[in-house]
């Protein structure tokens, strides 16, 4: 997964350069069952290929979830300067939902 | 003669007791194998041909549906009172509309004539064109993106494609139809004006100074936020609304996922403090989801500094029996999206749609899907 590194351990983070900090930002995957995955990406990049990382990292089908960020969906064109994302920041995975009928 | 009529019957019931000595000495069933029997002796490309059709309708039965999909009963009925209405006025017959005065009494509040029934925006008779774009889609299931909103919600093939066969519908669905509802809420008025046909409203503009009177000004939230709600408290859905003023709307539209099995819908009005439940089933969850929606209510309050007036006394209402409720196990989906379909255009319970309509429903979401707008 180039472009994409993924640190589930908060050691790792302090390795990176401070160098770069204006080009990558360090954001948080919260998946519904409660665990969080770190991801430090490009400004510039798809967010495509964080929701794929996620999901082979998951080991969950690309289209079961809906990544949402404040609440709103997100398309893996978009980029984290075009929806001015801040480092830190938190992309909610949400399983899709069904329903019809209940007991 | 009589001797000739003998031989003949004896000839016959000889025959019989072969028969009936060969089907014990094969030991089939007296009739159910019978069908069978008579297809094993049919010629090989007749049995193909009898095979393809079956097997043809078989997997097409939602084809086939559409194509002999009736008017929606709402609208069969106004057909029927228009007839009446104008036979009245050509004999003055007054017993001739009695059997449609439960029409009137099903009516929203304030439809003194008939001509004011407001029906669900999808229950419509559909055009040619439309059915034939609908009837394209269901017959092909690898469509990709149907549509696409400038928020990023949408839908795919697959999702119009259990939309048309009667499956229960997923999040994609509620949350695009929720909002094409907002799109059409924010909708200015002139553009209301020009008919549906020639709409060309702007997504960009905002703000509601153009809204249409008949539209409520409000906000529709995701399925998700329920589920996010539950899962971490306020602090998960704190920065959802950090672009809007929840108080600035006449109403909120929160639609509800219970355990991956049911779809309910909340409505809040702001204004008079009251949190209606919207159920298409009796269920017990009436209690739980208000009062979740009410901690939501005043824990945004507090957060944004409100005046204590109006959100200590939110009061949940069930709605309970004065609203159209399913009769089946796979509609709550479609009957929550049309209740905030009737809502959000300011129309209040009872709503005039049944059960029976809820096919026509599905054909006209379907529909609305593929034009991107709700009239």
């Amino acid at each position: 997964m180039a472009g994409v590194e993924d640190t589930p351990t908060s050691g790792e983070q302090q390795e990176k350069k401070p160098g770069d900090q204006g080009q990558h930002i360090n954001l948080k995957v919260k998946g519904q069952d409660g665990n969080d995955i770190f991801f430090r990406i490009k400004r510039s990049t798809q967010l495509r290929k964080l929701m794929n990382a996620y999901c082979d990292r998951q080991s969950i089908d690309f289209n079961a979830i809906a990544f949402l960020f404040d609440g709103r969906r997100l398309r893996g064109e978009q980029t984290p300067d075009e929806l001015e994302m801040e480092d830190g920041d938190e992309i909610d995975a949400m399983l899709h939902q069904t329903g019809g009928w209940a007991f | 003669m009589s001797a000739a009529v003998a031989s003949s019957s004896g000839r016959l019931s000889s025959r019989w007791r072969t028969f009936k000595f060969r089907r014990r000495l094969l030991q089939l069933p007296r009739r159910s194998e019978g069908f069978k029997l008579l297809f094993s002796a049919l010629p090989r490309f007749v049995k193909f041909l009898v095979r393809v059709t079956l097997s043809s309708f078989k997997r097409n039965k939602h084809l086939v549906k559409i194509f002999f999909h009736r008017k929606p009963a709402a609208i069969r009925k106004e057909k029927k009172e228009r007839k009446c209405n104008s036979s009245i006025a050509n004999s003055d017959e007054s017993q001739v509309c009695t059997s449609n005065f439960d029409v009137q009494l099903a009516a929203p509040k304030k439809a003194s004539s008939l001509h004011d029934i407001v029906f669900p925006s999808s229950l419509r008779n559909l055009s040619s064109q439309e059915l034939a774009q609908v009837i394209l889609v269901a017959k092909e299931n690898n469509w990709d993106k149907v549509l696409l909103l400038p928020n990023n919600e949408g839908v795919q093939g697959q999702d119009l494609f259990k939309l048309l066969q009667g499956q229960w519908l997923n999040s994609d669905i509620v949350n695009t139809y929720f909002s094409l509802l907002k799109l059409r809420c924010d909708r200015p008025r002139n553009c209301l004006q020009t008919g549906c046909g020639n709409l060309k409203f702007d997504p960009t503009s905002s703000g509601h100074q153009g809204c249409s009177p008949s539209c409520l000004n409000a906000h529709f939230f995701t399925s998700f936020w329920y589920t996010k709600y539950i899962k971490s408290g306020y602090y998960g859905v704190r920065r959802w609304t950090r672009d809007i003023d929840v108080r600035t709307y006449d109403c909120l539209f929160f639609p509800v996922n219970l355990n991956n099995l049911h779809w309910v819908l909340v409505v809040v009005y702001i204004a008079s403090g009251v949190v209606e439940f919207y159920d298409s089933l009796s269920s017990t969850s009436f209690k739980s989801v208000t009062t979740t929606v009410i901690k939501y209510m005043d824990e945004e309050a507090l957060e944004n500094n409100w005046s204590s007036s109006n959100f200590k006394n939110w009061k949940p209402v069930d709605v309970g029996n004065a609203i159209p409720r399913q009769v089946d196990s796979n509609n709550c989906g479609v009957y929550m999206c049309v209740y905030a379909d009737l809502l959000s255009r300011g129309l209040r319970p009872p709503f005039s749609f049944s059960s029976k309509d809820i096919s026509s429903i599905r054909l006209g979401m379907a529909a609305d899907f593929l034009k991107g707008f709700v009239c």
